[in-house]
């Protein structure tokens, strides 16, 4: 037999914690800390059991909530000062209630959503707007489609038709080495060209990106040189000298 | 008929944004064309304040749909909630998403503290708020103020005046403010003036702009 178990969602280990007070009636001042190290530990494991990923704010608190445990239960040292120890709950408590506000907070906000969501301003809503009337005409001028527009629609669709018939997957085949020999093969009859003129003729996409690859390679082994004059100015490219290519290959 | 009432009128209108009084102010006595008042006095924030009552007077007694209602630090043209449910109509997609608890409680959390660092709203909230955050800024119901002055510089965030309007908030001091908040608030005013200089980026979106 299975059993479905639902937990409530728990954004947190703050929110877990004020479930428990509320869900109990404890005193958030007065927290029994044995009993709520005991309930939280419990819901981690049933989280465990049902393979839950465990969020590590989870952990940390199972472990804060436990050092506080043990820190009730020694002894308190005997001291010399005046002052009062504090609660080692106090930080928690300071800490649930500061979480507590805002989430009251959180519920109020909701309600004032709801009320300004009733209000709308003058705006320019053309943008807004325009999906509504197009649904609109969808289905209310309908009654004014003259013959061309059914002529115009024939034809859309017969176009679409078409297209589909012809479509053709090709094998795309570009080598980084073809685009390289390319790029010094351009430079040999100009020496000098900007950055657009290598894709001009390209018409992929595919092929774009290879013959980019093969620019950034040639630049890594300082076969062309790359330059610009301003910042988003046109970039060219140039080859580089022999001796700076020696040089490179000397390095 | 170019009297100060309908100019008012007019301006406020034509607007897809909510107006200042001073805003209004300074479109009518614009040094290069003023409006010229029948006793030459110039026209100031309070008068413009009493003329928009009493536009907002009329549309009562006539029972108009709309009215000028004060939102976000301005006045702006709004439909009444009563009709929310035809002019909704137009507007499908934005009336039915609300936000989200965990996102309020962000938001909540924004509003009272801010300036406030993403850390700061984790100590609070003891979970991660990275994706909130961002969620939130994309709708702009907050935006980058400043970095603090602390270790690592971190980003300051505050609350926008789409979060004004967003939830019918005429200024920041309109949110509910129960006697606890209060305390809250003074704090984190304090902690502002101790350790925080705040700095204004330049690019912080429209937004700032004023």
């Amino acid at each position: 037999m299975k059993y479905k178990v639902k937990l409530p969602y728990f954004e947190g280990p703050l929110d877990l914690l004020l479930f428990f007070v509320k869900r109990d009636e404890l005193n958030i001042y007065d927290i029994p800390i044995a009993k709520i190290t005991k309930d939280f530990l419990e819901y981690i494991h049933l989280m465990q059991m049902l393979d839950l990923e465990i969020a590590s704010e989870f952990i940390v608190m199972a472990s804060t909530l436990m050092q506080i445990k043990a820190k009730m239960l020694l002894p308190k040292p005997e001291t010399e000062s005046e002052e009062e120890e504090e609660d080692p709950r106090a930080e928690l408590v300071r800490r649930l209630i500061e979480y507590k506000k805002f989430k009251e907070i959180a519920s109020e906000l909701s309600k004032m959503e709801d009320e300004a969501s009733k209000i709308f301003y003058r705006q320019n809503f053309k943008h807004d707007a325009r999906d509504y009337y197009d649904e609109y005409e969808m289905y209310e001028f309908l009654k004014d489609v003259t013959l061309f527009d059914l002529i115009n629609a024939f034809k859309k669709s017969f176009e679409n038709a078409r297209d589909r018939e012809f479509h053709e997957i090709e094998t795309p085949n570009y080598k980084i080495e073809d685009e390289m020999e390319n790029i010094l093969e351009k430079l040999k009859i100009k020496p000098r060209f900007s950055f657009t003129e290598i894709f001009k003729d390209y018409g992929e996409k595919l092929r774009i990106i290879v013959a980019f690859l093969a620019l950034l390679e040639l630049a890594r082994l300082k076969k062309v040189k790359i330059e610009q004059s301003e910042n988003f100015g046109e970039i060219y490219i140039e080859k580089a000298f022999e001796d700076e290519q020696r040089l490179a290959s000397a390095i | 008929m170019e009297n100060l009432k309908s100019i008012v009128e007019a301006v406020i209108f034509a607007s897809d944004v909510p107006l200042s009084l001073k805003q209004i102010k300074e479109i009518i006595n614009e040094p290069r064309n003023p409006f010229q008042s029948k006793n030459g006095e110039p026209i100031n924030e309070e008068k413009i304040k009493s003329i928009i009552d009493e536009l907002n007077q009329e549309y009562e007694e006539r029972g108009s749909a709309f009215r000028i209602i004060e939102i976000a630090e301005g006045y702006q043209f709004a439909t009444l909630p009563e009709f929310a449910k035809w002019v909704g109509k137009l507007f499908k997609e934005r009336s039915k998403k609300k936000l989200s608890q965990p996102a309020l409680e962000t938001l909540a959390i924004i509003a009272y503290k801010q300036p406030i660092s993403k850390s700061e709203i984790e100590a609070i909230r003891g979970v991660n708020v990275d994706y909130i955050v961002k969620t939130l800024l994309e709708k702009k119901l907050i935006t980058i103020v400043g970095r603090a002055e602390t270790i690592g510089r971190p980003l300051l965030y505050g609350t926008t005046k789409e979060f004004l309007k967003y939830f019918g908030l005429k200024s920041l001091s309109d949110l509910p403010k129960p006697s606890e908040i209060e305390e809250i608030t003074k704090e984190s005013e304090d902690e502002i003036k101790l350790n925080i200089q705040k700095e204004v980026i330049e690019d912080g979106g429209e937004e700032n702009a004023e």
